[in-house]
């Protein structure tokens, strides 16, 4: 029912754009992973290969483990759910729908049971027969997801499949995709542009950048512990500095930040011979005090609040420290009675050295 | 465009369109009404009373009241001509349809630059006269013809073939003739067809032929109607070319017609019951399919 997606080393490139470079890619059996990368990045390339609408230039394209590298989109047992959703104007959701079943010459008794499986498992009863213009986007989406899916192929492809729909439907359909691919339990692997759908509905995310995959792991791990600055940069927000390694002290690696000072992180973080790096911390992670703090405390900083921009839940602060340098760090809004931070005050700022990611 | 910048009241989109005031709809509408009556009302009003009228033996019109003419139209002679004209025109669509789909699909895929040469190439034969073209035909297909000449250089034949004056070569010269009408409407339905369609149905499992048979042709049936309308209609009254490349061994209604009018015939209003009855058929079907895509629509 759902098989493996691998990618050994593919390129292509058109014209005289790269865009996918020496690619290599595991993607599990029933996993939900997505190619999340800003636009142009190559993610879409590297679906169409999947798909077979694009042939790499060099590598291979394997699924269920079967070399699938020349075979075209239709003898593939792959469907995808387009951006655009590409529905055939001329059917009726029910003969849109079907479509696959028929081309794969199953049985009338049979499709229509897969239809009605099908139009229960989107919601869709009542609207069999109409035309795709005559249903909303958030409706067409899901005959595009149930049309893709009625075949039951071993993976399933999804092309910013939410990127149509308004912000509000958007959050609920994230919610009903991963959910119905629990169901269903075949292998999704979605593109989009938009951290927080790659956030929400994956098992594992593969960051793509410039052709190339910067890091593929699970969200969480990708924001805790980014293996690049555009890992941090993309997924989240964070405050990237170039460090250099001055030495060791019990336990720990003492570093300089120009314009910040000393900073110090956990030993095992520093990469052995290194002498420069970069780093990144987390606005959420930079705590604020009003006192200074005890002499002693590692990585505390004097600095002045620039400015704030109130973002309901929490509030977004540009500090800068007195040698020139810009922090963007978050404080959470705890409600009325709760002293909270001014432009223009002077705080201390405290980074927990577990908190300092060093980046490759 | 700047999003704050002030737009000026010309460059907001589509504002309502104002309802002109009746009299200067009536005024714009004016020549266009004068040419459809002088040149399509009249005419055809002619047409019909000729059509009720008798000749003389010199050929002139006497304006009485008859049936004969029609009565003559339904004689099987003339009901062979107009069968065949039906079915060289029968034919003569469906090859131009054959041929136009795969250069139209190639015109709708080809990129901007391109696209405009290749539409420019399509219509390249319209800028030399008809007739010339014809001409040229007959020089190519003629027994000394290019053809002929160029199969007995090569010796692939021993003796000229008869290509000129038979259906064949009225054949050629009718789709030679409307093959830019169907391709242009064809073209013009494919351009706007979503790429994607076509790989979600090859996603879905169809081969080439499949998506066209389940996806590019339903959605190009309206390029396709036009292109049949603008090949079958004129192709079945066409008399040059069944003239000039069947000789005149394959009349067709346009012959017949043609000859009573200017030809030895000299019978205008037995050529005036031809071409009403004609023009009854064409309104006729053209009604019955507008209603059946109307039928379709709802």
């Amino acid at each position: 029912m759902s098989a493996t997606v691998e990618l050994r080393g593919v390129s292509k490139r058109f014209g005289a754009v790269v865009a996918v470079d020496d690619v290599s890619l595991t993607v599990q059996a029933g996993e939900f992973l997505t190619l999340l990368g800003p636009s142009g990045c190559g993610k879409t390339t590297l679906l169409r290969m999947i798909a077979g609408f694009e042939t790499p230039d060099r590598g291979a394209v394997l699924i269920g483990g079967a070399d699938v590298t020349h075979l075209p989109p239709h003898r593939r047992d792959v469907n995808q759910v387009f951006q655009s959703y590409a529905l055939f104007p001329h059917l009726s959701v029910r003969d849109n729908i079907a479509f696959g079943l028929r081309m794969q010459r199953a049985a009338r008794a049979d499709c229509e049971a897969r239809v009605a499986e099908m139009i229960a498992l989107v919601a869709l009863n009542g609207c069999e027969d109409r035309k795709p213009h005559q249903l909303s986007g958030g409706q067409r989406q899901r005959v595009a997801l149930a049309r893709a899916l009625a075949p039951r192929p071993a993976v399933l492809l999804l092309d910013e499949p939410l990127s149509a729909l308004d912000a509000g439907l958007r959050q609920a359909m994230q919610l009903e995709l991963k959910r119905l691919q629990r169901r269903v339990g075949t292998t999704f692997v979605l593109v989009t542009h938009d951290q927080a759908e790659a956030l929400a509905m994956s098992d594992r995310v593969a960051l793509v950048n410039r052709g190339r995959i910067e890091q593929v792991d699970r969200a969480a791990e990708i924001y805790d512990r980014p293996a690049t600055a555009f890992a941090a940069e993309f997924i989240g927000q964070a405050n990237v500095c170039e460090a250099e390694f001055i030495g060791r002290t019990e336990g720990g690696a003492r570093l300089r930040v120009s314009g910040l000072g000393e900073l110090r992180v956990p030993a095992a973080a520093w990469p052995g011979d290194a002498l420069r790096a970069k780093i990144a911390i987390r606005p959420e992670r930079i705590r604020l005090i009003a006192e200074q703090p005890a002499t002693g405390t590692a990585n505390a900083f004097p600095v002045r609040v620039d400015e704030e921009i109130f973002q309901g839940a929490s509030d977004r602060l540009v500090l800068v420290t007195p040698g020139g340098v810009r922090l963007i760090a978050t404080a959470t809004n705890a409600g009325a009675g709760q002293g909270s931070v001014r432009a223009g005050e002077s705080v201390w700022c405290v980074i927990h050295p577990a908190d300092v990611v060093i980046l490759s | 465009m700047n999003a704050l910048a002030p737009t000026s009241a010309a460059a907001l989109p589509a504002a309502p369109a104002r309802a002109l005031p009746g009299s200067t709809r009536w005024l714009l509408l004016a020549p266009l009404a004068v040419w459809l009556i002088a040149f399509v009302v009249a005419p055809a009003l002619i047409l019909v009373v000729y059509s009720f009228s008798e000749r003389d033996e010199l050929g002139r019109v006497v304006f009485t009241f008859t049936l004969e003419n029609y009565a003559r139209a339904l004689d099987p002679v003339y009901l062979a001509v107009f069968g065949r004209s039906v079915g060289y025109a029968a034919v003569t669509t469906t090859i131009c349809a054959v041929l136009a789909y795969p250069v139209a699909w190639t015109l709708a895929q080809a990129r901007p630059p391109w696209r405009e040469r290749l539409l420019v190439l399509v219509m390249i034969p319209f800028w030399t006269s008809f007739l010339i073209r014809t001409y040229a035909w007959i020089t190519i297909l003629k027994s000394e013809g290019l053809l002929n000449g160029l199969l007995l250089y090569t010796h692939t034949i021993a003796a000229p073939l008869e290509l000129l004056y038979t259906p064949g070569a009225v054949v050629l010269g009718l789709v030679y003739a409307y093959l830019p009408f169907m391709i242009l409407p064809i073209y013009g339905s494919a351009e706007k067809l979503d790429p994607a369609l076509i790989e979600a149905a090859h996603d879905l499992g169809c081969g080439p032929w499949q998506s066209f048979a389940c996806v590019v042709l339903p959605l190009t049936r309206p390029g396709l109607a036009a292109g049949v309308m603008m090949v079958f209609v004129p192709a079945i009254g066409m008399f040059a070319i069944s003239d000039l490349m069947g000789g005149a061994r394959v009349p067709l209604i346009g012959n017949v017609i043609q000859d009573q009018f200017v030809g030895q015939a000299r019978d205008k209003p037995f050529g005036a019951a031809l071409a009403v009855i004609f023009m009854l058929i064409f309104i006729t079907a053209y009604w019955l399919w507008q209603r059946r895509a109307e039928a379709r629509a709802a």
